[in-house]
């Protein structure tokens, strides 16, 4: 070879540094992976229009509810040919309904959570797009050249993933807040930002931001298919807050006759979900609130335990 | 072996019918580009593969200066790979594909804009992964094996896309990081290039070795030079050259003759009284041995 005839010129080498806390390496570039394309930002647009829309709906409502708890003049009547039960029932009701402090604290509660509905389910989105896109888009191979013990990446797009869903829960509450205080201030109400219930809801809503986009990531750890991911994740999601409970009803009412049946409802991950924001009991039978918290951890570690074993075994190809 | 060598051992890939790599051993030197050379499906990829630690063998080790590519402290600065198959996200800028390995590997991102520049992609460093040509994609993934200054190169079918010039400046690139003492290993299905690029050749198909060596070595080892002969007289020269030889007659009146040189063919020609046309050596190419080596055992499976 000729490189034995000549000296090898000086070969001009870079030197390169060694920069970057090497724990948190991987959350940078797992960070720089969500800032440097477009999904972030179009969730996070459509997380602030949705944060508005439920806005406008929960201060509608309140406003009607606060309107109707201040009329003084209203006096409760007894419907004609009812029970003395019923009688009761509905004077608990009408007590509630008029009771200003009560309603003002719920409508608190709701205004300053507004579009969590849809943020929960994008953030959970979110969580299984961050680790399918790898698949998606054929990066696997660069980010395993580059990191070849893959549960290291998995972590470090865990952290990126769980900063992420504190991100859009500080933007969305930022604007409820926003908004709730200029409401109550405008109808010369007590915000009942002091009340406990009303704190309770909006740290809960952290909380549910948090493990929503844990048991997305989950989903997206165990079902590499970008498709396959994100459809589970919305059946999972819509399918149990529009049938979940239901379904529980059918089978207490004609095959199992208990009321853990119910209370066993709390299984699937919206109702758990619900269960743990609600500050009273969801319904009746309601598991307490830290089992709802329990169950969405349960379910996220179960699939990215799952997911991380698989992805180790993985071919990439 | 000296410290920044490829050794394959032993190494296999069972699917479920199919044994893609098949007890496959070989080894690769620095300072020489070495051609990995195959028919489809003969198992290259997936070898370089198993070597980079993305695909798992079913039996076998690969190393890399003697240790596994996943047990490397700091592999995009000992290694530089471009596979097939790999990419980058279609929304994402090349620069920012690059500055994300650069993160996760502890490289300033500076260096980025150093490797978009070595390859020629600097002017289309913001252009987003979707709007790049086959060729610049090519490039991109070069510039990404390039971004540790690795003492090893493995590079699945880097020629793809590229037009002649760009084959051009990757021959020349690759032959100027083989005679920095680099390991180059570098599979491609362009023959005629390899036998400009490559040192030495190792040729796999169906799996398995069929022959390793420098190139001359390897084309010399499946016969000699050949030779080509013009007359009017075939038969009473081959019946003079007698039986040591082999003549094929060929196209257009001629013969073909393994085993005897020109001067040879010449004082037979003359003792039979045959009139010679045209005496010429044929070089056996590359391709020609390969095509020699591999045959029957090309098919898909």
């Amino acid at each position: 070879m000729t490189a034995t005839l000549q000296a090898a010129p000086a070969a001009q080498r870079p030197v390169i540094a060694e920069v970057g806390v090497p724990g948190l390496r991987l959350v940078r570039s797992e960070i720089r992976k969500i800032t440097t394309t477009n999904a972030w930002w179009l969730f996070g647009i459509a997380s602030v229009v949705f944060t508005g829309l439920a806005l406008f709906i929960n201060m509608s409502e309140a406003a009607e509810h606060l309107a109707r708890a201040r009329d003084t003049t209203a006096v409760f009547r007894p419907g004609r040919g009812m029970s003395a039960a019923e009688v009761a029932a509905a004077k608990a009701e009408f007590a509630q309904l008029h009771d200003l402090q009560l309603q003002a604290v719920n409508a608190a509660g709701n205004i300053f959570t507004s579009g969590q509905f849809f943020g929960l389910l994008l953030v959970m989105l979110l969580g299984a797009l961050v680790i399918t896109n790898e698949f998606q888009y054929q990066t696997a191979t660069a980010t395993f050249l580059t990191t070849p013990q893959r549960t290291r990446v998995v972590f470090g797009k865990l952290f990126a993933v769980l900063g992420l869903a504190v991100l859009f829960w500080l933007v969305s509450r930022a604007l409820s807040v926003g908004a709730g205080l200029l409401f109550f201030d405008n109808i010369g109400l007590t915000n009942s930002l002091t009340a406990w219930p009303v704190q309770r809801a909006i740290i809960f809503n952290l909380v549910a931001y948090l493990l929503w986009a844990l048991l997305g990531f989950g989903l997206g750890t165990l079902i590499n298919s970008q498709i396959g991911a994100v459809v589970t994740a919305m059946i999972i999601y819509l399918g149990g807050f529009v049938g979940g409970i239901g379904v529980f009803n059918l089978i207490r009412a004609y095959l199992i006759h208990g009321d853990w049946v119910l209370t066993s409802a709390v299984i699937m991950p919206p109702i758990a979900s619900q269960v743990m924001v609600s500050p009273e009991k969801l319904y009746p039978q309601a598991a307490p609130w830290w089992v709802g918290v329990l169950v969405l951890t349960g379910w996220s570690l179960v699939a990215g335990a799952i997911g991380i074993v698989l992805n180790r075994r993985r071919d990439i190809a | 072996m000296a410290d920044d060598g490829i050794a394959v051992r032993g190494l296999t890939k069972v699917y479920k019918n199919v044994r893609a790599v098949d007890d496959l051993s070989f080894t690769v030197s620095p300072g020489r580009v070495t051609g990995f050379l195959g028919p489809n499906g003969a198992g290259k990829t997936t070898t370089l593969r198993m070597v980079l630690n993305l695909v798992r063998p079913t039996a076998g080790t690969a190393t890399i200066g003697g240790r596994r590519y996943a047990d490397l402290t700091d592999p995009i600065r000992k290694v530089g790979a471009l596979l097939e198959a790999s990419g980058a996200h279609r929304g994402r800028t090349g620069r920012n594909h690059l500055r994300i390995l650069c993160d996760a590997a502890g490289i300033p991102v500076g260096r980025a804009d150093d490797v978009l520049a070595t390859v020629g992609l600097a002017p289309a460093a913001n252009r987003k992964f979707k709007g790049y040509s086959l060729g610049m994609r090519q490039r991109l993934g070069i510039a990404a094996a390039l971004l540790g200054d690795p003492d090893v190169l493995i590079l699945d079918e880097p020629a793809n896309g590229l037009d002649p010039e760009g084959i051009r400046w990757m021959r020349d690139l690759l032959k100027s990081l083989a005679d920095e003492g680099r390991t180059v290993l570098v599979s491609s299905h362009l023959l005629s290039e390899m036998e400009l690029l490559a040192d030495d050749v190792v040729i796999i198909a169906a799996g398995r070795l069929v022959r390793q060596g420098p190139v001359a070595e390897v084309i010399d080892s499946a016969g000699g030079a050949q030779m080509l002969v013009r007359t009017p007289r075939p038969e009473a020269l081959v019946a003079e050259l007698g039986a040591a030889i082999t003549a094929t007659p060929i196209e257009g009146g001629a013969l073909r003759i393994v085993g005897a040189d020109g001067p040879a063919i010449g004082a037979a020609a003359m003792r039979a009284g045959a009139e010679i046309h045209e005496l010429t050596v044929e070089r056996r190419d590359l391709e020609n041995v390969f095509l020699q080596l591999t045959a029957g055992k090309a098919d898909i499976r």
